[in-house]
């Protein structure tokens, strides 16, 4: 088969970018917000200054990093179907979902999650076969805060088998929560073997990389449990005003998490997850552009220079509605992405602002039009098909032929697009396609149903969230 | 900043402009105040702004404050992870009549609560307003604060509107 690909920064750009970034990491350094990580990389040889929490990085650290650093990871899930490695060959999809708004997509509703909506959105996502994992989806007002990311990923893990990707930002959240996933998947060397969460970092732009995170991340990275260090630079706010700029920024900034976490654990399973924005000058809102598809595609091209997993872009939408804005920023946010398969693509079930169930099921269609695409065309004897041309001749039809038999059912068919003619489509009730996708999650919410953990080691998860309660409240 | 106000409205200013004007407008009154005797220059405000406790980011609230100054206001910046008592100490120590408190993450925004409480109870004048990218006005009535502005332009004009009643 060949398949589409795409060309786009040339190897000396990706070089220039990589050498900028080992310049900057010497040159003004990062503030690095963790003694934890200002003593690793003291020790590493890194010259640190503990009262600004400043550090500059030597390039042979960052060498080190890249060699240590396993160039696969496997993410695995509550139900082992749902396994994957990322190693370059085929793109996940990830629900990244907008906590803490819901909106319904048929009504245009929009509102506060509730814990209703986050399992309804769980089960969902459990069906659908281009989930390949899910982030909280929504944010349970009620419960305290230092309590949320813990419950958040507690929740995911009960109500779909996929795996979770969440956030700590302390490293009390993040014993907790490895202590909470290591229960459930029988412990903690199994956990290490088939990691069912991750964690994202979140790094402060420009060039500063937060102490709680840090720390919640060593945790991960101790015990052997995937890492995403996600830098979220916004060109002309949070980083030069130009994309090369806002690209080196996130370089440098993956960089040095990069150089703590194999530091705190030698061959650490870590991958990049470049946010590169850009904001609405008006604003300093971020918005979505054509910008951020390029600086994704260009960071992707690094990540291929350092043989490293990446997460990047997906389906991007602004719209507060289930509209044909949503249609067209999702459909062209993610194809171009998709043609340098990351290894996770995001956005799913993410509609501007918020959180949509309906969206999801849309979103789900809209990348198996990109998978088949993305799988591109043949080109042999049996496809150039020279001999029934020549038996059908001029004029005539293929439809009876035994070649359109052995290949029709190559082609794409779509789950709820439509395509009808104008009769047939007001015959069925002139649905739009928000109403369709409604129809689905409903269908989807009575059938389905998630294997559930079983209840032995529920009860020892809620011992774990007492004692959690306990010390952090 | 009457002008350049009038241009970002009109859309032919955006943020970069309006902070470089905002900042050198700044510069500008630290160099004249020494020289214009009391009460020369009325200030728009005392504000005292700062990031809700746990939460570390900072750019929303230090764009506020900058132009929040640049019209005018005299703002105390707190910095980032402000508990309650820190607001109130500061509010009394300059007699605010505004305070600010920004938060990004969802897990922080309950403690904007705290801080309004905490005002309360010290019976302070300052009127309370919040914003950060997971706040709503909706939020804000929830947690009974005065005001909220989704982004730095409409908090400088929230701010003069709950300063003058």
């Amino acid at each position: 088969m060949s398949k589409p690909s795409i060309n786009f920064l040339s190897q000396d750009e990706i070089e220039s970018i990589h050498d900028s970034s080992l310049k900057v990491l010497e040159r003004t350094g990062v503030k690095v917000m963790s003694k934890q990580a200002l003593d690793l990389l003291k020790k590493a040889g890194a010259k640190v200054d503990y009262v600004n929490e400043h550090v500059s990085i030597p390039k042979n650290l960052v060498e080190e990093a890249l060699e240590m650093a396993p160039k696969t990871v496997k993410y695995a899930a509550r139900n082992p179907k749902y396994d994957f490695v990322l190693d370059k060959k085929k793109t996940h999809f990830c629900a990244t979902a907008n906590p803490p708004l819901i909106i319904d997509g048929e009504t245009g509703e929009c509102r506060y999650s509730t814990a209703e909506d986050i399992v309804d959105c769980l089960v969902v996502a459990d069906y659908l076969n281009h989930v390949d994992m899910v982030w909280p989806f929504g944010t349970d007002l009620n419960v305290p805060g230092p309590m949320l990311h813990i419950l958040d990923m507690y929740t995911s893990l009960l109500h779909s088998g996929k795996h979770f990707e969440g956030d700590a930002v302390t490293t009390a959240e993040a014993k907790y929560q490895l202590e909470i996933a290591a229960t459930i998947i029988g412990g903690k060397e199994e956990l290490k073997k088939r990691p069912i969460i991750s964690t994202v970092i979140c790094t402060i732009s420009p060039l500063m990389l937060d102490g709680g995170m840090t720390d919640a991340s060593i945790e991960y990275a101790r015990a052997g449990v995937p890492i995403l260090i996600n830098p979220m630079p916004a060109v002309g706010q949070l980083s030069p005003a130009t994309m090369a700029g806002t690209m080196v920024v996130n370089t440098v900034e993956f960089l040095a998490g990069l150089v703590i976490q194999e530091l705190a654990n030698p061959g650490a399973p870590v991958a990049w997850k470049p946010s590169c924005g850009t904001v609405n000058f008006k604003t300093d809102r971020r918005k979505w552009s054509p910008e951020s598809s390029l600086m994704s595609l260009g960071v992707g091209q690094l990540a291929r220079r350092y043989d490293l997993p990446i997460q990047r872009g997906g389906l991007g939408s602004s719209s507060k509605l289930l509209d044909a804005q949503t249609g067209y920023q999702k459909a062209i946010s993610l194809i171009p992405d998709l043609l340098l398969t990351p290894d996770i693509s995001g956005g799913v079930a993410t509609l501007g602002p918020g959180t949509c169930l309906e969206m999801m099921v849309i979103d789900n269609e809209i990348i198996d039009y990109a998978l088949r695409y993305l799988e591109g065309l043949e080109v042999n004897d049996d496809t150039l098909a020279l001999d029934v041309i020549d038996k059908v001749g001029p004029g005539g039809h293929f439809l009876g032929e035994k070649h359109t038999l052995q290949h029709f059912r190559e082609g794409w068919m779509p789950e709820i697009t439509d395509m009808e003619t104008f009769e047939i489509w007001e015959s069925r009730g002139s649905k739009s396609i928000a109403q369709i996708a409604k129809e689905k999650t409903r269908e989807i919410l009575a059938t389905h149903k998630v294997e559930p953990i079983p209840q032995d080691i529920q009860n020892e998860v809620s011992k774990i969230l007492k004692r959690a309660e306990a010390e952090l409240l | 900043m009457g002008i350049v106000g009038d241009k970002y409205e009109r859309g032919d200013f955006f943020l970069p402009e309006m902070v470089i004007a905002a900042t050198a407008m700044k510069q500008g009154l630290k160099v004249l105040s020494p020289l214009l005797k009391q009460g020369d220059i009325e200030s728009a405000g005392i504000v005292v702004l700062g990031t809700a406790k746990g939460d570390i980011h900072d750019i929303g609230k230090s764009i506020v404050g900058t132009m929040l100054e640049g019209a005018g206001f005299m703002v105390t910046d707190l910095g980032v992870d402000a508990g309650p008592e820190k607001f109130v100490e500061a509010a009394k120590e300059q007699n605010a009549d505004l305070i600010g408190i920004s938060a990004l993450l969802t897990t922080t925004m309950t403690g904007m609560e705290d801080v309004i409480k905490a005002v309360r109870e010290a019976g302070l004048k300052a009127r309370v307003m919040i914003g950060g990218a997971s706040v709503t006005q909706e939020f804000a009535d929830k947690i009974g604060a005065d005001g909220y502005a989704p982004d730095a332009p409409s908090a400088v004009g929230k701010a003069k509107e709950l300063v003058k009643n």
